[in-house]
């Protein structure tokens, strides 16, 4: 019994408590990855940080596991200061197989780091990014920083990590059997038991897990609960 | 009770009712074969998973993805995925566990998100052949744990009656014998007088 359970664990135990034969390992497995990331992409169960170095391009290619990209921070003195979203016209583009980016006008206009005195302009001193999801990179607009740290939800299972919270394994079960239930057409009650009963764990997943102390915290210096 | 002696008994209790009559012990074999294969099916077809006491392990050499069962011994068709095939599992003490899958999965599989996220290797069952779907180059031998036809146990070896079915097992073996025609003893080159 452990924190962590290994995917295909989970999978095997879904078989077994389900009483279903081997030959269902694969169907199974595939309701555990769609489960898993939607626990991820929608019920922000977590999200994973990653740092990045931007290439010769101010450009940061996007992790193969990433669904949605939260936001982007840089460290300052401590805390996580977020960059803000820029609407930058998007001039990058393939070339010879490479990829290339209008240095003159468009993405790469330098902008002043210059953010105190008379002529401070109300910048993001650490810089602005645009995200393209469609070919999964985002530009930065930034002459202050190089390294980024990107917030996003995640696909949950890849090739690199097949563990899985042992906290989420009954959210899971439910939804396996709830998904199954759909996609085999059984009758209409069992569906919606089964759905019931998958939200009602995803319920008890979701209580919040603030205490006295975070509240303090908030409270006296400003700061938001569970950053 | 042994193989052999399940034959024995079968042919002295047709005797006795089919007065006179004498059948090869292979005829009765096969026939026996017909009987149990009918019997197994009707018994354990909703509960195919407790099979496990007409199983038997077989270590097979893995060629080019795919072993070859007819080398060593036979198996059953059964209902689900698998047949007679009812576990695969590696000689080598490697972390990995075979699952049976159908040709028509087998191609939409490879396409499959779970399959970049787990090693297991799904096979299929192809007449005498199971074949590996994935990457089998660190496993040279496999164990099987196969459910064989009648014929296929040894003679001594021993074959267990589904609890229950002993005298519907006698009965239907009697019913296909009697309405089978004596052996043509005869030296006449005649196959219509006996």
């Amino acid at each position: 019994m452990k924190g962590i359970i290994k995917a295909n664990d989970l999978v095997n135990e879904a078989l077994m408590l389900t009483r279903r034969p081997q030959s269902d390992y694969g169907l199974v497995f595939q309701h555990l990855v769609n489960g898993y990331r939607e626990l991820n992409t929608h019920q922000a169960v977590g999200v994973k940080y990653e740092k990045k170095q931007m290439d010769g391009q101010r450009m940061v290619d996007y992790p193969e596991d990433l669904v949605e990209l939260k936001y982007v921070f840089v460290p300052y003195h401590g805390q996580p200061q977020k960059l803000t979203r820029k609407p930058l016209v998007p001039t990058t583009s393939l070339m010879y197989g490479e990829r290339r980016r209008n240095v003159e006008d468009g993405e790469n206009e330098p902008i002043s780091i210059q953010t105190r005195g008379n002529h401070a302009l109300p910048h993001n001193v650490f810089g602005y990014y645009m995200q393209n999801d469609a070919e999964r990179w985002i530009i930065f607009l930034t002459d202050s920083r190089s390294e980024v740290v990107l917030a996003y939800t995640t696909n949950g299972l890849s090739a690199d990590n097949k563990y899985i919270p042992t906290a989420y394994k009954e959210v899971l079960l439910n939804y396996i059997i709830w998904r199954d239930a759909f996609f085999a057409k059984e009758n209409m009650n069992y569906i919606l038991e089964a759905k019931r009963t998958y939200t009602d764990s995803l319920r008890e997943l979701e209580k919040p897990n603030v205490n006295y102390e975070d509240f303090v915290d908030a409270w006296v210096v400003n700061k938001t609960v569970g950053r | 009770m042994k193989k052999v002696e399940l034959i024995d008994l079968c042919r002295d209790y047709v005797g006795q009712v089919d007065k006179g009559s004498t059948y090869h012990p292979v005829i009765v074999e096969h026939m026996l074969g017909r009987v149990i294969n009918t019997i197994l099916y009707e018994v354990f077809s909703r509960r195919v998973s407790e099979l496990d006491l007409y199983t038997k392990t077989f270590t097979f050499d893995v060629d080019d993805g795919y072993v070859d069962i007819s080398s060593q011994t036979q198996i059953v068709q059964f209902p689900g995925v698998g047949d007679g095939v009812r576990a695969v599992y590696p000689v080598e003490n490697i972390d990995v566990m075979f699952y049976p899958i159908t040709i028509e999965n087998a191609a939409r599989n490879a396409s499959m998100e779970y399959m970049e996220v787990d090693n297991d290797i799904p096979y299929m069952v192809k007449n005498t052949r199971v074949e590996f779907i994935s990457d089998m180059s660190d496993i040279s031998q496999v164990k099987m744990d196969l459910v064989r036809p009648f014929e296929a146990y040894d003679d001594d070896e021993e074959f267990y009656v589904p609890a229950g079915q002993d005298m519907v097992m006698f009965g239907q073996v009697l019913e296909l014998l009697m309405g089978k025609p004596p052996a043509d003893l005869r030296n006449d080159n005649n196959p219509n007088r006996r």
